[in-house]
């Protein structure tokens, strides 16, 4: 049943077993879970059915840091930032949930098998079709995909699987309209999450309209599931009572936001001697039966914990045809380009021992874009800022900028690839990203892939949540959404939220069943 | 990475005792016509000596390394592609295997070159500063 929340009349209190604030990718994802739960469920969205501006509005606010695009990077009606999500699907590695010594802050208090259930339910919901994402043989033996023989065991294929993208305001909407127990207020906007005298559990949250009406709704249990930012706003804002916000004994709330740097454009080239040894599958969406994929360049595990490294996953798009000859008195960036690949062609022998031709026809420059690995950092931060929205709230301040340990990183990444394809023997790199070890203004982009901001650690001076995503201190209120990463890895990370709401759904019914 | 100090190194320790061979007479006519042969041996494995020379000439301004003789550089280059099978009167698949292994090696250890954001293995990097050596020498 939806509710429009712009006609309930002010001051009604609502009681309720369950109740999900937000209604994205996590919230829906949870509703629909307790789908013959026995738990009346109240799912609570800001925004409608469709996109409404001045609901979309609420998410404006000020950066400290780098300019990052607020209102732009995440989507505030039903379905939430699922309504642009570009559906590329990876789940995160081992070695992103372990603590590594060489990482400050790293280590989750779950392991990937933990999470290998809930990532083979959450391929359901997202509609990938597969879960084989590096299954190397099954790939070639149903469509003759073979990764890159490049050199060494340190870069290495991996697979992305995409999802439709699976808008889940939409494909999941007659599950959650039609589910018995399941109300959704839409056009409802909870201002404060407001705790009991002690502040030991939620008593109640209060919610506002854009249109001015008030009302309340009392849960037995809580989940607070709007996207890695807004999270940790909306504790911050809850302070009515425990004035420094809930969950925020530590000073914790807000703090360690991460992103996946995403440098604009290519952060490098790829001369290659012949277009067709980097395949279709590495430079564009390949359907395989049901399946979407693609191939994606990643450092292994192997490497990173050697090199003691973070992750970055790097995508190949086919540019240009190399320049045939340079220019008389052209000294510019690409002059050198080909007297790169003469020295190709100079060094390679074909598999026939054969010196191979001279003909440049088949030879190609790709390009090499990446997103990278951040390091968590407790400056790296959401804050509430002095402006306020239309409902009165304080908005969101964002203090975000990469460091130059991230820079640091990207670049020995970027080298190790560069090895990769030199000591293959057909292809030579060019590294186009900054030797400064600061990042330029120009290097600096972004994923919308917010994480961190409310993250998960068993001991609560490290953390906000604990393993089962609840806050520290208060008994029934629970996270759910990025903001609960610990680390971020290299990949996308909507199919780690869907895995973890499934795991958290779960939670919650076992809670119930056990009174 | 294949830095300027060690790249002042090799070439500057080189053209030290480059320049003590001079001194003390051990050159002569026949000495010097055989390392351009040499030199002349080696550059035939390039298909395209001009825009060689312009990486060669890059990475010489790059690192600023100054004066550096050819017959050096023919040597040092000489030396490690034997050490992959190579020899002077081999065929020019031989060359082309042994300057294939040697910049395949290059790269696994590191010994990489940067030239205006170019990673290129060592052995063609010196290779190429050969071909503006010489070309200079034109």
């Amino acid at each position: 049943m939806f509710i429009d929340g712009r006609n309930v009349p002010d001051g009604t209190v609502i009681e309720t077993d369950l109740a999900i604030i937000g209604a994205g990718a996590a919230g829906i994802t949870i509703a629909r879970e307790m789908r013959n739960s026995g738990l009346k469920v109240i799912l609570i969205e800001s925004g409608g059915l469709d996109f409404d501006a001045d609901t979309q509005a609420l998410y404006e606010g000020e950066n400290k840091g780098v300019t990052y695009p607020l209102d732009g990077a995440r989507l505030r009606y039903f379905g939430g930032s699922t309504n642009h999500w570009g559906g590329w699907c990876r789940p995160l590695a081992d070695i992103d949930f372990e603590e590594r010594d060489w990482l400050p802050h790293s280590g989750w208090p779950i392991t990937r098998n933990d999470l290998n259930p809930f990532y083979a339910r959450a391929q359901d919901l997202c509609q990938l079709g597969s879960t084989d994402f590096d299954d190397h043989e099954g790939w070639r033996r149903q469509a003759n995909l073979q990764p890159i023989p490049l050199a060494g065991e340190d870069v290495v294929t991996r697979y992305f699987i995409f999802s439709q993208p699976t808008r889940f305001g939409e494909v999941y909407r007659s599950d959650i309209q039609q589910t018995q127990n399941v109300s959704t207020y839409l056009y409802s906007n909870v201002t404060e999450i407001v705790p009991d005298a002690m502040v030991n559990k939620v008593d109640r949250l209060n919610i506002a309209t854009l249109a001015g009406n008030r009302f309340i709704i009392r849960p037995q249990l809580c989940v607070l599931a709007t996207g890695g930012i807004e999270n940790a706003r909306m504790l911050l804002l809850s302070n009515s009572i425990q004035k420094t916000g809930l969950g925020n004994d530590h000073d914790l709330v807000g703090r360690y936001f991460m992103e996946h740097v995403h440098v604009p454009g290519q952060v490098a080239y790829i001369a290659i001697r012949d277009h067709k040894l980097i395949p279709d599958h590495y430079h564009a969406a390949t359907q395989i039966g049901a399946v979407s994929m693609r191939a994606v360049l990643m450092l292994s595990d192997d490497f990173l914990r050697r090199e003691k490294l973070m992750g970055t996953n790097m995508a190949l798009y086919p540019m240009r045809a190399p320049l045939a000859a340079r220019q008389d008195g052209d000294d510019g960036p690409d002059s050198l380009e080909p007297g790169v690949l003469q020295l190709l062609r100079s060094a390679d022998i074909d598999d026939d021992d054969q010196p191979s031709s001279s003909e440049a026809s088949q030879e190609m420059i790709f390009g090499i874009s990446c997103a990278t690995e951040q390091a968590p950092s407790p400056d790296s931060r959401v804050t509430l800022s002095h402006r306020r929205d239309a409902l009165g709230l304080q908005r969101t301040c964002l203090s975000w900028r990469p460091s130059p340990i991230d820079h640091h990183n990207l670049s020995r990444n970027l080298a190790a690839v560069a090895r990769a394809f030199g000591a293959w023997g057909k292809a030579d790199v060019r590294i186009l990203f900054s030797r400064e070890g600061v990042w330029q203004e120009a290097e600096t982009g972004w994923g919308c892939h917010h994480m961190g901001t409310t993250r998960m650690s068993q001991d609560p001076k490290h953390g906000v949540v604990d393993a089962d995503c609840k806050v520290h201190g208060l008994a029934n209120l629970y996270v759910a959404g990025s903001s609960v990463f610990t680390t971020g890895g290299a990949v996308n990370p909507t199919l780690t939220v869907v895995a973890l709401a499934l795991r958290l759904s779960d939670h919650l019914k076992s809670l119930t069943l056990n009174g | 990475m294949f830095s300027r100090r060690q790249a002042l190194k090799f070439f500057g320790f080189g053209s030290i005792a480059s320049a003590g061979l001079f001194s003390y007479g051990l050159t002569s006519s026949v000495l010097q016509s055989r390392n351009e042969a040499l030199q002349e041996a080696l550059l035939q494995s390039l298909m395209d000596r001009h825009h060689a020379a312009e990486i060669g000439k890059a990475w010489a301004q790059q690192y600023r390394l100054g004066f550096v003789p050819a017959k050096l550089v023919a040597d040092r280059l000489s030396q490690r592609l034997r050490a992959y099978g190579w020899h002077e009167n081999g065929d020019m698949r031989g060359l082309r295997q042994s300057l294939a292994a040697a910049v395949r090696q290059d790269f696994l250890e590191g010994s990489i070159v940067d030239v205006r954001g170019w990673q290129i293995a060592r052995t063609q990097a010196e290779l190429c500063v050969l071909a503006h050596l010489n070309s200079k020498r034109v």
